[in-house]
């Protein structure tokens, strides 16, 4: 068939499917599942045949007319590594989901969403128009945000609110962006915006600004990656394996595309990029360490390592004729990324099946006896930390040279000091890993572990399994990946390739200090400082909790007080104008209204004086008067006068009548 | 031949006549209503496919006083709208009517009202849209007023008097323009010519006059309190006063005024749209804010209208094409979401008696059908792609952007934010939170009220996804009076 037209296929396959699923899982609950497993499976199928259409050369098709502008997807390496992983990722996750999901409510409300933010999340990485882009984000934020609060709970709405908020405002930001450029550009092409990109003056910072913050949210980029944290915790295994598998890197795609495809990056855009990376790393992997519940450590992991991926961008920019490297390094720690963090919330879902218990204060020592689970949870920490042999080796070391790199072009302290955050984030990230490893598979302890008998079927293992065996493929033939990559990177104009010994004694030593740093960052600090208790009664603490917290004791007041000064303005529009003729008229009324009381004085003494006699009828003059009474009296006095004019009128014209006709 | 362009406006005065008149049964009165409308509708479209451009004065006493109507492409345009409208909104009424009880009264005065409506939408004159208008608000007072009860009355009364001082101050504007130009026919791109300059301060005491005047109907702020306060009318009633006939009437009515007797350059020349900008804008932030502090569902989403249709008239105001094009669409964008979302709310009150946002947590899972049109159509208000209400506030936003204003698509961002904030809760409380209390009987919606919700969303969504029809549409109908 036209791979064209399958390139159509591939988001309509789901979109159609999402609402065959739901409808035959009304019925029958195991049909639902097979049929979901054959489509996805489908779906991935036909995305693999497309791998030597892409390899020649870019698919595109245009449909006019659809939302006025048309749907114009394209397919080129880049987005098919993206487009590829998500096919695959959602066909082992949507396995994975039989199982995971049988003690849940609701599961066929949960697979329609499921699978609309699968072909959204196509539909994404595919579409080469940004109005097309921005629809596709806009479905796939709110078809995600069910599978947060799948719960129901308290504490999945409050996180779900977050999220909301969040994904609702990043939305509109970025379609602010949207309206500036096309304003100043008049073309929504993302691939010609690169042509007139450079013409628009100083209003490229705006829009640029505007775009990367839309997508940032999504990115989980500091400081608007307040949702993350919350929202992974909350959902089930599954949808936080999506999440943070999928979901964040369809913010990062939107970062790459915006800085680099778009053009917009230049040295102010890619220096901000780089800082925030680098905050965001930081940050995610210190508060990491903090936590007890194992997904929100893994939440907090993934922020770190987005971190990771937008300082690579970030580091493109500023590298201008030797940004290769650093590109090759942003894409290989997507793949990965996308590939461990799934594996590891995998994991963290078979724990949670097992226990219905996620912190590590309660399920010390569980894993102990699990082998399969074992092996695959450390494969997936050794990939995040960089353990040789691994995949996430291959792409730290690939930024780690560009950082390099960037620092023996432009020296200065503040990327020194960049470097050292490098080292330190690594070492951070060895450490929590190590933390939650030890705490869950090595440790023995006390806790009362209440084995709930559900067994774990190949179902959910399989494709943990598939997932550890691609970390170690793609650790140990970094030339296969790079191959792909090279290919890809043509979408960035970049064709020089790079040495590709990997397994040399220099990025090894690097690798093994930032790891021997992260094992004394446990031992001399989380154990000796987070770790209560003694022996195997250990229960680890939080002092984070109480930390100046960003969305509490920030943006929560600030909106607070906003929020109270408009409802108190705009409350005054609404009513101002009726309060104010209710006030003129209560005037009105209450002048009209009041006693005449010289009147009263005047007249009793008018009364008095003349009318000696009738002495005793002083007290019918004592009544009060006021305007609308003295106005009544008149009015009716001024009818009789004006009667009497009339009638006297009357009277003279019959008589003028009577004297001409006499 | 042209006499017919008068069928539309008289047909619906006699079927109502005969619906007071005859004592019908239910089901007779029912079909008979429905089939009137749907007659009406077949002659609009007659009328708009086969004799456009066709005109006929009905009485001419002098050059003021002349009825005259007129179809040209914004009257064919308003005329379909509420025609379509019109006819889903007496399916549902069929329905919902039962509980409110009255429904011979109600039927008499709906279809009259139609009639009314139409003959806003053909007058030819500025005299004409006048006299229609004021029947407008006379044809609709019996409604608002319909359950009899006292604050019905007390809102009805409301009602009236915004009415009619609101198209007092426009007659004032009427009577002085008509003493400067002779001339209140509705010509594409204006009657006002080169003596504007003479009198810019009068004219642009005229414009703002008629502006406010007939923007009382439209719902500006501060003269929209009639508004949320008509919300004790029965449903139908509401969502067509809301969505569709008099709002939407005050809107026509401020587009002939703008652009078929001044003309965006007369009006760009008095300079009158800066200062009446302000005013549609404390309308669009105050309606999306108040909106949120409601807790009756109907009071929420009438606040709401107050706002969107301050997006309206912005396009208006805003005169230029982009922004034009991106207000008729929003006006038929509004209309048709605003519709859904009452009929859903109505729906919700007819069969569980809920009228208030903390009541309904849960009824998603029974009626599934009537929140899943209602969570799409508050997507839709939004502006989230790929529904319609997104298309209107792109063109819009650039149509404020060609005017060099950044401040206004900001003010409509920050405006969607809210209308998200006052949507999605109805619908998270619907769908996603448990029901603890149990109280909510299990109770479907009625299959008359469904099709109008289910087939106005789908006309949703599909406008969102094929909006290239009605753009061109309305890019001719710029280009007539925009050169």
């Amino acid at each position: 068939m036209n791979p064209q037209i399958i390139l159509v296929f591939i988001i309509l396959i789901p979109l159609i499917g999402s609402f065959i699923s739901f409808i035959i899982g009304i019925k029958d609950e195991k049909a639902r599942s097979v049929f979901n497993i054959t489509m996805t499976g489908a779906n991935f199928f036909i995305i693999t045949s497309l791998y030597f259409n892409v390899m020649n050369g870019t698919v595109d098709i245009f449909i006019p007319n659809i939302m006025g502008t048309g749907l114009f997807l394209k397919l080129d390496m880049f987005r098919y590594i993206f487009v590829w992983l998500t096919s695959l990722i959602w066909f082992l996750i949507t396995i994975y989901s039989t199982q995971y999901l049988l003690s849940y409510k609701n599961r066929n409300r949960y697979y329609l969403f499921f699978m609309t933010t699968y072909w959204s999340t196509l539909g994404i990485f595919l579409s080469n128009n940004l109005i097309n882009l921005f629809t596709f984000f806009e479905i796939m934020s709110l078809s995600s945000y069910p599978l947060i609060i799948h719960d129901e709970d308290k504490y999945s709405h409050d996180a779900g609110k977050t999220y909301l908020i969040m994904a609702v405002s990043g939305g509109l930001v970025l379609l602010m962006g949207l309206f500036l450029l096309y304003d100043f550009t008049q073309t929504l092409d993302i691939d010609k915006i690169k042509y007139v990109i450079q013409d628009i003056g100083n209003i490229k910072y705006a829009i640029a600004g505007l775009i990367i913050a839309g997508f940032g949210v999504k990115a989980g980029m500091y400081p608007l990656h307040l949702w993350l944290p919350k929202a992974h915790p909350a959902s089930p295994a599954p949808a936080s394996a999506i999440l943070s598998g999928v979901l964040l890197k369809t913010g990062i795609f939107g970062i790459l595309v915006t800085s680099e495809i778009m053009g917009f990056s230049d040295i102010y855009i890619s220096n901000t990029l780089i800082v925030l990376g680098f905050i965001t790393m930081f940050l995610g992997g210190f508060l990491a360490m903090y936590q007890r519940n194992i997904k929100r450590i893994l939440a907090y992991s993934s922020m770190s390592q987005m971190g990771y991926i937008i300082v690579g961008i970030g580091l493109m920019g500023i590298l201008h004729e030797h940004k290769a490297i650093a590109l090759y390094g942003t894409i290989y720690h997507i793949i990965n990324h996308m590939i461990f963090k799934v594996l590891l919330f995998m994991s963290a879902g078979v724990i949670y099946m097992k226990l219905h218990e996620l912190s590590i204060n309660g399920i010390g020592g569980f894993g102990r006896k699990r082998k399969t689970l074992k092996i695959c949870f450390f494969i997936g920490s050794c990939a995040i930390m960089g353990v040789p042999g691994f995949n996430g080796f291959i792409s730290k070391n690939l930024l780690h040279h560009a950082l390099a790199e960037a620092v023996h072009l432009y020296g200065g302290i503040w990327l020194y000091i960049g470097e050292l955050i490098f080292v330190i984030s690594s070492a951070f990230t060895t450490a929590y890993l190590l933390k939650l490893f030890i705490a869950v598979f090595v440790e023995k302890s006390d806790h009362d572990i209440e084995n709930i008998k559900m067994k774990v079927t190949g179902r959910a293992l399989i494709p943990m399994t598939i997932l550890a065996a691609m970390i170690i493929f793609i650790g140990l033939n970094p030339n296969f990946t790079m191959n792909i990559i090279y290919k890809a990177a043509e979408s960035f104009y970049i064709y020089d390739k790079i040495d590709t010994h990997f397994y040399n004694l220099e990025n090894i030593k690097s690798s093994l200090l930032s790891i021997s740093l992260g094992t004394l960052i446990y031992v001399f600090f989380i154990r000796r400082v987070l770790k209560k208790g003694s022996g195997e009664n250990w229960w680890y603490e939080n002092t984070a909790l109480n930390w100046f917290s960003l969305e509490n004791d920030l943006f929560i007041p600030i909106f607070t007080v906003i929020f109270k000064i408009s409802s108190v303005v705009l409350k005054f529009c609404d009513v101002g104008l009726l309060k104010l003729i209710t006030l003129i008229s209560n005037c009105m009324n209450s002048l009209l209204k009041m006693p005449l009381y010289y009147k009263r004085k005047s007249k009793a003494l008018f009364s008095r004086k003349v009318n000696i006699i009738n002495d005793i009828n002083d007290y019918t003059f004592e009544y009060p008067t006021d305007i609308t009474y003295e106005a009544k009296k008149a009015r009716y006095k001024m009818n009789s006068i004006t009667y009497s004019i009339y009638i006297f009128g009357v009277v003279l014209v019959l008589c003028l009548v009577v004297l001409l006709y006499s | 031949m042209n006499n017919i362009i008068l069928l539309p406006i008289i047909f619906p005065f006699l079927a109502a006549i005969i619906i007071a008149v005859c004592n019908f049964t239910e089901k007779r009165r029912n079909i008979f209503a429905g089939s009137i409308i749907f007659l009406n509708l077949i002659f609009v479209s007659y009328i708009v496919a086969n004799f456009n451009g066709i005109s006929m004065h009905v009485i001419k006493m002098n050059e003021f006083l002349d009825i005259y109507f007129k179809v040209d492409k914004l009257s064919v345009f308003f005329s379909l709208l509420v025609s379509v409208l019109w006819l889903f909104t007496s399916i549902y009424a069929m329905e919902y009517m039962k509980h409110e009880g009255k429904e011979k009264r109600f039927f008499a005065y709906f279809i009259l009202t139609l009639g009314v409506t139409l003959g806003i939408a053909f007058a030819g004159n500025l005299i004409t849209l006048y006299l229609f208008y004021e029947l407008l608000t006379l044809t609709t007072f019996p409604l608002v007023i319909h359950s009899g009860s006292k604050e019905a009355l007390k809102s009805g009364m409301k009602y009236l008097i915004y009415s009619f001082t609101g198209a007092t101050v426009a007659l004032l504007g009427m009577l002085i323009l008509f003493s400067l130009t002779n001339n209140l026919t509705f010509v594409p791109g204006g009657v006002i010519n080169a003596n504007l300059l003479d009198n810019k301060t009068l004219y642009f005491i005229i414009y703002v006059s008629m502006f406010i005047g007939f923007g009382v109907k439209a719902a500006l702020v501060p003269f929209h309190s009639w508004l949320p306060a008509a919300m004790v009318a029965p449903t139908p009633v509401s969502s067509l006063l809301h969505a569709v006939a008099v709002v939407k009437s005050g809107i026509f009515a401020i587009t002939r005024v703008t652009f078929y007797i001044f003309g965006a350059n007369a009006v760009r020349f008095t300079g009158a749209n800066k200062y009446l900008i302000i005013l549609v804008i404390i309308s669009i932030l105050m309606g999306s804010f108040l909106a949120l502090h409601q807790e009756n569902l109907k009071k929420r989403l009438a606040y709401s209208t107050i706002s969107q249709l301050g997006y309206i008239l912005l396009g208006i105001l805003l005169l230029n094409k982009n922004a034009f094009i991106g207000a008729m669409m929003h006006l038929l964008n509004h209309a048709v979401i605003k519709i859904t979302l009452f009929f859903c709310v109505g729906a919700i009150m007819y069969t569980t008696g809920k009228t208030k946002i903390s009541e309904i947590n849960g009824i998603g899972k029974s009626m599934n059908i009537t929140m899943f049109c209602f969570t799409i159509s508050s997507i839709s208000l939004i502006g989230i792609p790929p529904t319609n209400g997104f298309i209107s506030k792109w063109l819009l936003a650039e149509g404020s952007l060609v005017e060099g204003k950044i401040g206004f698509p900001v003010i409509l961002l920050l405006s969607a934010l809210l209308t998200a904030m006052y949507l999605f809760p109805i619908s998270i409380a619907a769908f996603f939170t448990k029901d603890e209390s149990n109280v909510l009987e299990k109770k479907k919606a009625p299959i008359k009220m469904l099709i109008p919700i289910v087939c106005i969303t789908v006309i949703t969504v599909f406008l969102g996804l094929f909006p290239n029809f009605v753009l061109d549409f309305l890019r001719a109908m710029a280009s007539e009076i925009m050169n």
